[in-house]
């Protein structure tokens, strides 16, 4: 795997992985937004308007065409949260060339179409199209609302937002839409023009191998952007979780309830530490060996499912499970005290089981192009000097049961939030 | 044993398969990444409950499929198989079908060979208590009850049961809470005794690995048993749909809807895999992303996110099926009846049909994009004793005027139904 990395411009860096086992590649454009609420939506918003037209396919139809006849290449433009800011990205993911059976330009004709999408917008009278703003804002809602059909998911998001409650800038991915009728075609432009003069820019190509295009594609970005002050994404500064837990309790009509515990955990990209972690996170839930997984599941047979997310950008982790309402004690009580069993100690064993899964996992991460960006693209965002997956691979073997008891001590729990039916949670 | 290799000199892809001693097919494909996965299957899944075995009639619990392969992780002396994974650093896990069940591992290459040793070893070796078998029966349970939440699998399953008044495919892969309970050790024994005999088991292999080696592992570890072939017991089904329509009542946000068109399937898989890419282009083609119905709708919207569709088959059943989300299910099913009427009278442009086929060539060469995604594209054609890498040529072959005839053949008012799943507003 071959890494380049290049300054284009003041805040706008270029970077290119390459290796000739990816028969698929994709090209993105990153740029770091702001932080809070507005933020969230207009960045949700301006992603779903850029991506319906631009000015060389003036409309959906005309984009998706194009996208099949480019081998269904994709193109994702989305926004992603990360600490307390948003960020929108234009990703185009596609086939390598050496796969075109009809002599189509693949990489040229994605790369055109990206650029495009982004500087080339199907402005009126200079501003976004007001009936592509609407219908935009119908999608954004509905995306919103349907987080609720995946209850899993939508637990985590309420918990997130109840441990998150204390901090006015902190807002969801796709944020809470409570300023949605204020956005206008004029004041989305208005963003457009300030997110393409200011925010931070990474763009970085992943493929099978790096040509002029790729360059050329970028310089122009470069250029058409210019100098802007570069910044970092930062995360949020640890909190203690308060003394003694609390509860809380949402009610919905579903079979099974989920059973969230929300807990602090502490730790950032820049301490030295992001291997300890990810064993800690193999050992405490990640696999099916992990503690969670084989007390909670196996051994007591309360949940089908028993996991966390981990989100040191939050300085937050939440342990989840869908269970039957009946076993909420148990469940809640098992997983309190193996989050206290996990700062006591843990076997030799263990952890060499999870360092070889771990190790198993970051080769399948190097073997997937999008995986591969995925990894280089989060340390880019905090502006650290990017460790290769082998590099990181290699760590693990140092790491030691004091590093991880480490990372578990900063883990305590502080809410207890259930989704349920509401007599279940009476 | 006679060992065949194909390549494809367009996407440089290769393989080699063989059917090994013991009678278990194998195929190996090399691929170029750092790690290799196996995936081991049984031509078992949650459709064979009542079969013909030695003569006799066999009628088993729903979910039995499933609950085995939940149970086949427990190794012999009591152990796990996933902690065995972990331990070589392997990734495991298992699904059953309707048609299938099947076991996969990914592995870095070095340790790949004793990764397979564990897979080929616990899957021949069940060890089934009650107490155990009792304490899967909590988890699955809850495994079911996640699903039972989960809009979109209720709107399939609601149209399953609209299509289908008696075919396996109207119920749950896993079985009911009911039909769980029903399951004993004696009877998971029973079955895996008669569905996993080496002649009803295929071995996938996504990477770089030795051929030899392998098949040293497999002479010391597949058994040596020639047992007669269960034969499923398959129900009558009418041609017609069983219901129309059917309203499902849950905690949705906005109400999901599907269509679908059933289909009596061929028993030639060829035959099946040719109509299948054919209307899949077609579908694709005429409410997909780019087309003017999908495009039309989201900008009125009507339509809210991606569209699904697809044309599906199992042995014993076949349909088409468009399903999304809209705030009026009923004026999206019009237009859906009108483009397929509007499709089937006058046809479909050659030109635009091309473009929609390169999608698929392109999926295709997706799914070959890492080790586990190519073993499991590949164990779809070997199943059915089939060639993933002519399906570039198959593509090739087929023309609008292919797929707009099969849409023809298929499509009848009696054979459609719809199914909504209405949010339920009494709930939160």
């Amino acid at each position: 795997m071959r890494y380049k990395s290049v300054k284009l411009k003041e805040g706008v860096l270029l970077t290119v992985i390459t290796d000739e086992k990816f028969k698929t590649e994709n090209m993105s454009v990153t740029f770091i937004s702001d932080k809070g609420e507005e933020a969230a939506l207009n960045s949700a918003l301006l992603t779903g308007v850029l991506s319906r037209s631009s000015k060389k396919f003036p409309s959906l139809m005309k984009i998706n065409k194009a996208l099949d006849d480019l081998y269904d290449a994709q193109l994702n433009a989305d926004t992603a949260r990360r600490g307390l800011y948003h960020i929108p990205r234009f990703t185009v993911s596609m086939l390598g060339n050496r796969y075109s059976i009809d002599g189509t330009d693949i990489r040229g004709g994605c790369l055109d179409m990206l650029y495009g999408v982004i500087t080339e917008p199907d402005l009126k009278d200079g501003k976004f199209d007001a009936k592509t703003l609407i219908t935009e804002k119908k999608q954004l809602v509905d995306a919103v609302a349907d987080i609720k059909n995946s209850r899993g998911s939508y637990a985590v998001r309420q918990c997130t937002g109840e441990l998150m409650a204390y901090e006015p800038l902190y807002s969801p991915r796709l944020g809470r839409l409570t300023g949605i009728d204020s956005v206008s075609a004029g004041s989305l432009t208005a963003f457009y023009d300030r997110v393409i003069k200011t925010s931070p820019v990474r763009i970085m190509f992943v493929g099978g191998d790096d040509d002029d295009r790729v360059y050329e594609f970028a310089e122009k970005l470069g250029d058409f952007l210019g100098d802007r002050q570069n910044y970092n994404v930062e995360d949020v500064i640890f909190k203690d979780a308060p003394d003694g837990l609390s509860y809380k309790t949402e009610a919905l009509p579903v079979a099974q309830n989920v059973l969230c515990v929300g807990c602090t955990y502490d730790g950032d990209i820049n301490d030295g530490q992001n291997a300890a972690r990810s064993l800690f996170c193999e050992i405490f839930f990640q696999n099916p060996t992990s503690r969670l997984f084989e007390n909670v599941r196996e051994k007591l047979s309360l949940c089908y499912h028993c996991s966390a997310v981990a989100m040191t950008d939050l300085k937050k982790l939440i342990i989840y499970a869908g269970i039957d309402g009946k076993n909420r004690e148990k469940a809640a009580n098992e997983i309190l005290k193996q989050t206290e069993l996990i700062k006591k100690g843990m076997t030799e064993d263990e952890i060499k089981r999870c360092r070889a899964a771990l190790k198993t996992e970051l080769l399948a991460a190097a073997d997937s192009p999008g995986r591969t960006a995925g990894w280089y693209g989060r340390q880019l965002l905090y502006g650290k000097e990017p460790e290769s997956i082998a590099e990181f691979t290699k760590k693990l073997d140092s790491v030691t049961a004091d590093d991880i008891l480490r990372v578990a001590s900063s883990v305590k729990p502080y809410l207890i939030y259930e989704l349920g039916p509401a007599e279940a949670n009476a | 044993m006679k060992i065949t290799e194909r390549i494809d000199k367009i996407t440089r892809e290769r393989y080699v398969s063989f059917r090994h001693k013991s009678g278990v097919k194998v195929l190996i494909a090399p691929n170029g990444y750092s790690t290799a996965c196996a995936v081991y299957c049984s031509d078992y899944g949650g459709s064979d409950t009542k079969f013909r075995y030695n003569g006799k009639i066999y009628d088993t619990p729903r979910g039995i499929a499933h609950f085995l392969e939940h149970k086949l992780f427990e190794t012999e002396d009591g152990g796990d198989a996933f902690k065995l994974f972990t331990d070589n650093g392997a990734d495991s896990n298992a699904f059953t079908s309707q048609n299938s069940t099947a076991f996969n591992f990914t592995s870095s290459t070095a340790d790949f060979y004793r990764c397979l040793e564990i897979l080929l070893d616990f899957v021949h070796h069940p060890h089934f208590t009650d107490e155990s078998v009792d304490k899967e029966r909590g988890i699955i349970a809850e495994e079911l009850k996640m699903y039972e939440d989960n809009p979109d699998v209720r709107c399939y399953y609601e149209l399953m049961k609209c299509l289908y008044k008696n075919c396996s495919a109207r119920y749950d892969v896993g079985g009911t809470l009911g039909s769980i309970n029903e399951i004993t050790p004696d009877l998971l024994y029973f079955c895996h005794k008669v569905f996993y005999s080496p002649s009803n088991m295929s071995l996938i292999v996504s990477g770089d690995i030795d051929i030899n080696r392998l098949i040293k592992i497999m002479d010391g570890t597949v058994p040596d048993i020639r047992s007669h072939r269960a034969e499923t017991v398959i129900p009558d089904e009418p041609e017609k749909v069983y219901k129309r329509s059917s309203v499902l009542k849950m905690e949705v946000s906005s109400p999901l809807f599907s269509f679908g068109v059933k289909d009596v399937p061929s028993p030639d898989k060829k035959v099946m895999r040719r109509k299948a890419a054919a209307l899949s282009i077609l579908l694709d083609m005429i409410f997909g992303e780019s087309s003017e119905f999908y495009c039309e709708l989201y900008e009125k919207g009507l339509l809210s996110g991606d569209i699904e569709t697809s044309y599906s088959r199992g042995d014993d059943h076949a349909y088409l099926s468009v399903s999304g989300e809209s705030s009026k299910p009923h004026t999206v099913k019009r237009r859906i009846i009108e483009t397929i009427e509007k499709t089937i009278e006058q046809g479909v442009d050659d030109a635009e049909f091309t473009r929609c086929k390169k999608v698929f060539y392109a999926n295709f060469v997706y799914s070959l994009q890492n080790s586990q995604s190519a073993a499991f594209s590949y164990l779809t054609f070997c199943r059915e004793g089939d060639d993933m890498l002519k399906y570039p040529a198959l593509l090739s072959s087929i023309n609008a005027n292919d797929a707009v005839s099969y849409l023809k053949q298929i499509y009848n008012a009696d054979k459609c139904a719809f199914t909504v799943i209405k949010p339920d507003n009494q709930g939160g």
